[in-house]
């Protein structure tokens, strides 16, 4: 009789799971294998991709000197913006957790409305201060700290606080709703075994968050890896990463190259994806105590 | 209730409390609270939910500060020490056992705080998990465990500190009745073993009977009495405490006559006699536990007998319920079923009451 049950549960499930999984199957997993049947392809100037099989992309991107600088670059600017909204977003979060729901959810949503205005709008709100003839340069100049404007677009730390900027609230929301959900008997619990703050909060709080910072952590990284407005307006074409030269290759209609830095950008996220999960070991606090 | 605070007495004193007031906005939760809590016994607070007890808990913990009087944990006046500097351990009410931690590490973790090396440690959580019979669980993560085994792990993780006093807010509430019950013989066992002083908060009256040395029950922030579980039970202060602990049957009488060590009192359908001289005139409000109550078949009024009207029997195995009406005044008999003892009264048949001098309590106000 359980058997019975059981067997029709399962069933069921599969049922709801069958349209999305389709979907999946469908429109991004077949794609994906196409796209990286082309990657292995010849260029061809008529077709997508050449007749002959070739892995001469890969070794390119694997050797050349540029790739390797842009790949670098990408992970340089990744990390800035992820020890960047690791701190400034645990902090946050850290103020906001232990407030009345109400007025968190409140203060969650007043953070959350940047994300409302277009990330276009906002690269070009960045550009009117940054810019040669922006607010920072204007105000240097009028206080006589400067005597020609300062170049401060079309670099790293341009988009690195661009993006920063606007992938923050992830990280926010992420960590808030983590620390809130700490049930505050751990942290008696630990008062109560001679813990002082600063441990309680090693030993933990830190590890009961890491499910939200691990959350906001890749959020932030995978939406850096593929912000291509914000890179392309604020780093100009001094300061490109490895979606900016997927995004150049398409335009040269150089499928298979493009194709193979597509996969070269997936196994980067991947890595570092794999390497949070590893560091923070979200998988340990889930299930209750 | 309480002896001068300033006396030094007889037996080692592991908490005090002197004249502690704690209010949460307006509302009071603690009001003058004075209590010496002695070494080595099992004290319970006892009361129902809003009663004060929980945070009388905290305060000793340092969770809560107190805004009036002072709280000590053996010679140490807490008040301005945090916590984690306090000499105390705590089994909390949902265990709070860290989910990321294995038991061992769980067990380990107060000790490690008090920067005790690492193979001393090893050796402590060893012992610690074989008194609380959790050998071989120590790599577990508490996900892993049943609830009464977590329930282990707790007071392990707290015993194993040697704490001056260990505190357990409700910590049997979570198990089921069966485990609960086992796991109050093995708490009381562990307690005595140990001769560890223990505060124990709980709703449960039955529990605070069976593990207390001594209970205070506590209504609206105040003792409402304090003593051994028999005497609470037998000697009930108040009506609240007759009622909370049990089921009592509430009487109120006027005296009539008085005698060197005697008063007869008249109820509405009879008179009783109570021990003590009273003023003739005087109200007095009796309490009498319904297992107390003698029925005879009715006859002619004897001294300390009333006349009753069966209302309705209640099967329940080992006693029958008796529920009766004297007059207007209802009232509870629970007859022994055992061979001699009648216990199928007809619904409607009249009965007498017999209620001993010995076993009518008379009630104060509220102290």
């Amino acid at each position: 009789m359980r058997a019975k049950v059981r067997l029709s549960r399962s069933s069921a499930g599969l049922a709801l799971l069958a349209p999305p999984l389709a979907l999946f199957l469908m429109f991004f997993l077949a794609p994906l294998l196409s796209l990286l049947w082309a990657s292995f392809h010849t260029a061809s100037d008529t077709e997508i991709y050449g007749s002959s099989l070739t892995t001469a992309h890969y070794v390119t991107v694997l050797t050349d000197p540029f790739y390797h600088s842009i790949i670098l670059r990408t992970l340089g600017t990744g990390a800035v913006i992820l020890l960047l909204c690791l701190v400034l977003g645990y902090a946050t979060a850290y103020v906001l957790a232990p407030l009345p729901p109400r007025r968190r959810l409140l203060l969650l949503a007043l953070l959350v409305l940047p994300l409302m205005v277009s990330n276009v709008v906002r690269a070009y709100g960045w550009i009117a201060i940054l810019g040669r003839q922006g607010l920072v340069n204007a105000l240097l100049r009028d206080a006589g700290v400067i005597e020609r404007p300062l170049v401060l677009l079309n670099s790293f730390e341009a988009v690195s606080f661009g993006l920063m900027t606007i992938l923050l609230p992830y990280m926010v929301i992420s960590v808030a709703n983590a620390l809130a959900a700490i049930d505050a008997q751990y942290k008696e619990a630990a008062q109560s075994l001679r813990a002082s703050p600063v441990r309680t909060f090693i030993h933990v709080t830190w590890p009961l968050s890491s499910p939200g910072v691990a959350s906001g952590m890749l959020l932030v990284f995978l939406l850096t890896l593929s912000a291509y407005v914000t890179i392309t307006l604020l780093g100009g074409p001094r300061m490109k990463l490895l979606v900016s030269l997927v995004f150049d290759q398409v335009g040269a209609f150089r499928w298979p190259l493009a194709a193979a830095l597509a996969f070269v950008l997936l196994a980067v996220a991947l890595c570092v994806g794999g390497l949070i999960l590893a560091v923070l070991r979200p998988q340990r606090v889930q299930g209750r105590g | 209730m309480s002896d001068p605070v300033t006396d030094t007495p007889a037996p080692a004193v592991d908490v005090r409390f002197n004249n502690v007031t704690k209010r949460f906005g307006d509302a009071a939760a603690v009001k003058a609270l004075t209590l010496d809590i002695p070494r080595g016994s099992f004290f319970s607070l006892l009361g129902p939910s809003g009663c004060g007890k929980t945070t009388t808990l905290r305060l000793i913990a340092g969770f809560e500060l107190p805004d009036e009087g002072d709280v000590f944990i053996r010679q140490t006046r807490v008040n301005d020490i945090p916590p984690y500097r306090r000499d105390f351990a705590m089994v909390f009410q949902n265990f709070a056992l860290f989910p990321h931690l294995s038991v061992a590490d769980n067990v380990a973790f107060g000790l490690r705080m008090s920067g005790i090396a690492k193979s001393e440690r090893r050796v402590a959580v060893a012992n610690v998990l074989s008194l609380v019979k959790l050998d071989g669980f120590a790599d577990r993560y508490p996900k892993q465990l049943s609830g009464g085994q977590q329930q282990r792990v707790a007071i392990a993780r707290a015993i194993v500190m040697k704490p001056a006093v260990l505190l357990l807010d409700e910590p049997l509430g979570a198990l089921d009745k069966n485990l609960r019950e086992s796991m109050q013989v093995e708490l009381r066992a562990l307690q005595r073993q140990l001769g560890l002083t223990m505060v124990f908060v709980t709703h449960d009256q039955e529990e605070a009977l069976t593990m207390s040395d001594a209970i205070a029950v506590m209504r609206d922030g105040v003792i409402e009495q304090l003593g051994a579980p028999r005497e609470i039970y037998e000697k009930p202060a108040t009506e609240f405490v007759a009622t909370f602990l049990g089921a009592s049957n509430l009487i109120e009488v006027t005296v009539t006559e008085c005698s060197a060590e005697t008063s007869r009192v008249s109820t509405a359908s009879g008179d009783l006699i109570v021990n003590g001289r009273h003023p003739v005139g005087a109200r007095l409000k009796l309490a009498i536990r319904p297992e107390r109550l003698l029925l005879t078949p009715a006859d002619a009024a004897r001294q300390g007998v009333i006349e009753a009207v069966v209302r309705d029997v209640v099967y329940r195995g080992m006693t029958a319920q008796v529920y009766l009406e004297s007059g207007s005044q209802p009232l509870l008999a629970f007859v022994q079923n055992s061979a001699n003892a009648a216990i199928d009264w007809p619904t409607g048949s009249r009965v007498g009451v017999r209620m001993p001098a010995e076993s009518l309590v008379i009630l104060g106000d509220k102290p």
